[in-house]
């Protein structure tokens, strides 16, 4: 009986690590796209998860100072809130649906709707941050909401 | 793993046994598919009832009616809401205006519904393809999907325009729960496909064991040559008279058993084995078999291989051949038959036993020498066979034929003595007594020719009143009764036939009762007929027979009389000896195998008085000499 739940707990540390680097996969891809450098970029994020994640990476690096940021990545309201108090002018990557469709600082979403993956990218709130999308991402950028 | 040694059969029980395992497989498949295919068609039918009701609800306009009219839009959710069953994990309806993004336009799930006209992107671009093309089509969701198996699309179309998209997720449960309808035949197939593999694996085992059995009793596991019953099998599969066979037997191997032992008797054997396939390994098809101690057969293909000159070759190899055993050297010495397998030849026992003959008749002249059986092989093949005389005496295929007695002075003929032919209806042909006689003698077969003989005889002498004959009597017609009834029978009822019939007893085996041989003869000579001893001086108890048997006539045997060229004094004397033991005891005297002019003259000059003969005259049916 010890053997099989230290077998499960393997198990299932197994799949969780599987889950991350799949989502790291996944950010790292968006992001370096976005920002089209070799460079290390920088991701503003207040999230332990997303931070834990992202620590994995060789391309972004998380950071807790949003004046060195090249992105601020949110998942909760009050992230947004913050973000936007502390520097209301950095470009925002969000996971939730509805910060895209109310605040303009907001200029993509990765998130689930009908158990299906989404991104979006807005256009015009891109140009507005000076970034552009290698050619791939552009059917998954409108230009309205 | 040779072919020789495995049975197709299992094979075939093998590969039936699988098909079946594979069959049962691709049924509950078929059964699981089925299934899925009807709930598919069933959600199919879902979708059209679902569109069919919300074009009663907004007959005209979809899209501009919902972006109206918000409390339509609630209302609709609401019986999408409704539409939703446990099978269904989303039900909703997308737009694609102006050919760019797809949007909500209604969304039935109950908890946070999409917002209107809120922004999706499908991955699969069957969308589009529905949307194009106005037919529902089903698309089977990857795992990226959460939650969902399949997605029925169907379009909704006004006025033949493509409105909206109706967007039926059947949940990943329901794809479960169909997958497990035909869990308790699944499991059933299972358990049968587990037996299955046991019954194979038994069979594997018991394959394997039966390919070990083959091999053992095909194989002469000392020797490595095949055994008799893998060229049993062998014929049974091949035309017989394709190949040549040669029989070869060592000389007294059983001296190499008793003086090295049983061991180094087996070692012999194999490098003895080893040499033969040596010299035939040349040809294909050819193969060697033990069938006895020290008897072996070769069987080559008559076209591949030259029957002279491989028995020559293969005889001088085994006689060349020396075995180096404990520090001795041993030669041994083999005796060889072999035959061209005659066309249409189909019993192998009667091949060998024809090999076997003639190995015999080396080996008796001296052994160490090989012999071929020529011609004579097919006659041999076909009438030493004791079905076949059998099947002629059945059918009374049986003729006399009649050799004069020529009284030698005059060479007038005094008598004719009846010969048995068997006759070859379908070659046209009279059979030689040394054919078949050795091999019916002692047995019914030989009673039933001697009645079928005697039956002529008398028939002969009924038909020719002025002639007498002589007719051979073996022991065994002696003893038996109903043989001995017949005769008597006949010469009781026909008195005139006994003094023209002398009874000629056959010298090839000994009498033991005397007594009762005595009260036979003396019974036929009360009828008037008279008995000669044949092949006087080449058998048993010659002066036993004069001195017990009240005897008439003595006929010297042809192989004293052949004598005659090679050792002409000698043999004079023995002639003359045994016609002066005549006279006195007042017999007749016939000299057998007369063939030609100068052992005539002998007879003339030895004054025998009977001479019978070639050279008078040969066997044939009676009427030649009478009609």
């Amino acid at each position: 009986m010890k053997k099989l739940l230290i077998i499960f707990f393997l198990l299932y540390g197994q799949l969780v690590a599987f889950d991350k680097k799949s989502t790291l996969k996944i950010y790292d891809k968006i992001f370096t796209s976005m920002f089209s450098t070799n460079a290390t970029i920088y991701i503003y994020t207040t999230n332990i998860e997303y931070r834990n994640i992202f620590d994995k990476s060789f391309v972004i690096k998380p950071i807790k100072d949003i004046a060195k940021a090249d992105i601020a990545f949110v998942t909760t309201e009050n992230e947004l809130k913050n973000v936007l108090k502390t520097n209301p002018n950095i470009a925002i990557f969000t996971t939730n649906r509805h910060f895209l469709y109310n605040c303009q600082a907001v200029i993509g979403a990765f998130y689930w709707t009908k158990g299906r993956k989404q991104l979006i990218f807005i256009k015009n709130r891109l140009d507005k941050y000076h970034l552009k999308l290698p050619q791939e991402y552009e059917k998954y950028m409108v230009d309205e909401l | 793993m040779k072919y020789k040694y495995i049975n197709k059969y299992i094979f075939a029980m093998f590969a039936l046994l699988m098909l079946f395992g594979v069959y049962m497989q691709y049924s509950v498949w078929e059964s699981t598919d089925n299934l899925k295919k009807e709930e598919i068609n069933k959600t199919k039918n879902y979708a059209q009832k679902i569109i069919t009701y919300i074009k009663h609800v907004i007959p005209h306009n979809l899209v501009k009616s919902l972006d109206e009219n918000p409390s339509l839009r609630k209302e609709l959710n609401g019986i999408l809401q409704a539409f939703m069953t446990d099978q269904y994990q989303y039900i909703f309806m997308l737009d694609r205006k102006n050919n760019k993004y797809y949007r909500f336009l209604l969304d039935g799930s109950k908890n946070s519904p999409e917002e209107y006209h809120s922004i999706f992107f499908p991955k699969s671009t069957m969308y589009n393809s529905v949307y194009k093309n106005q037919t529902i089509q089903i698309v089977k969701q990857k795992d990226s999907i959460e939650n969902v198996w399949i997605s029925v699309l169907a379009p909704v179309v006004y006025d033949g325009k493509t409105e909206a998209l109706l967007v039926l997720d059947l949940s990943k449960e329901y794809g479960a729960y169909l997958e497990s309808f035909n869990t308790p035949l699944k499991n059933l197939i299972v358990m049968m496909q587990i037996f299955l593999a046991i019954s194979i694996l038994v069979l594997m085992i018991l394959f394997y064991r039966y390919y070990k059995f083959r091999k053992h009793i095909l194989v002469d596991g000392k020797t490595t040559a095949y055994t008799k019953i893998y060229l049993e099998e062998y014929f049974n599969k091949n035309d017989l008279s394709n190949y040549h066979i040669v029989m070869i037997d060592i000389d007294e191997f059983r001296t190499v058993n008793a003086k090295y032992g049983y061991e180094v008797g087996d070692v012999v054997l194999k490098e003895f084995v080893t040499c033969i396939k040596n010299a035939i390994y040349n040809y294909e098809e050819d193969f060697i078999c033990r069938i006895g101690g020290g008897e072996f057969l070769v069987v080559l293909p008559s076209k591949k291989a030259k029957l002279d000159e491989f028995v020559k070759s293969l005889f001088l190899r085994l006689k060349e051949k020396r075995y180096f055993i404990k520090n001795e050297v041993i030669q041994i010495n083999v005796s060889m038959s072999a035959i061209k397998v005659p066309k249409d030849t189909k019993n192998l026992n009667r091949v060998l036993r024809v090999l076997d003959e003639k190995l015999l008749e080396i080996k008796s002249k001296g052994k160490g020498d090989y012999g071929i059986i020529g011609k004579e092989a097919k006659d041999n093949l076909k009438y030493r066979d004791i079905d076949y005389i059998k099947e002629l005496l059945e059918k009374q295929s049986l003729i006399c034929y009649y050799q004069p007695i020529f009284n030698t002075k005059s060479k007038a003929i005094v008598k004719y003595e009846a010969l048995v032919r068997l006759y070859d209806v379908d070659e046209k042909k009279a059979l030689s007594p040394y054919l078949f006689m050795d091999l019916i003698r002692g047995t019914s077969q030989y009673i039933k020719m001697s009645k079928l003989v005697f039956k002529d005889v008398f028939e002969t002498l009924q038909k020719y009143p002025d002639i007498e004959l002589s007719v051979n009597l073996h022991l065994d017609d002696l003893y038996n009764k109903d043989m001995i009834y017949m005769i008597n029978t006949v010469l009781s009822t026909h008195k005139e036939y006994a003094s023209r019939l002398t009874f000629e007893i056959l010298e090839d085996k000994e009498i033991f009762d005397y007594q009762k041989v005595t009260e036979i003869f003396d019974n036929l000579k009360i009828f008037g007929s008279k008995i000669a001893i044949d092949d006087f001086g080449s058998g048993y108890a010659n002066y036993s027979y004069l001195i017990k048997l009240n005897v008439d006539v003595i006929k010297i045997d042809g192989s004293i009389i052949r004598e005659l060229k090679s050792y002409t004094h000698k043999t004079k004397e023995v002639i003359k000896s045994i016609k002066e033991l005549a006279d006195s005891f007042e017999c007749e005297v016939v000299a057998e195998f007369v063939s030609d002019e100068i052992i005539y003259n002998y007879m003339l000059e030895l004054d025998i008085k009977y001479s019978q003969g070639f050279y008078l005259g040969e066997p044939k049916p009676i009427e030649e000499y009478l009609d």
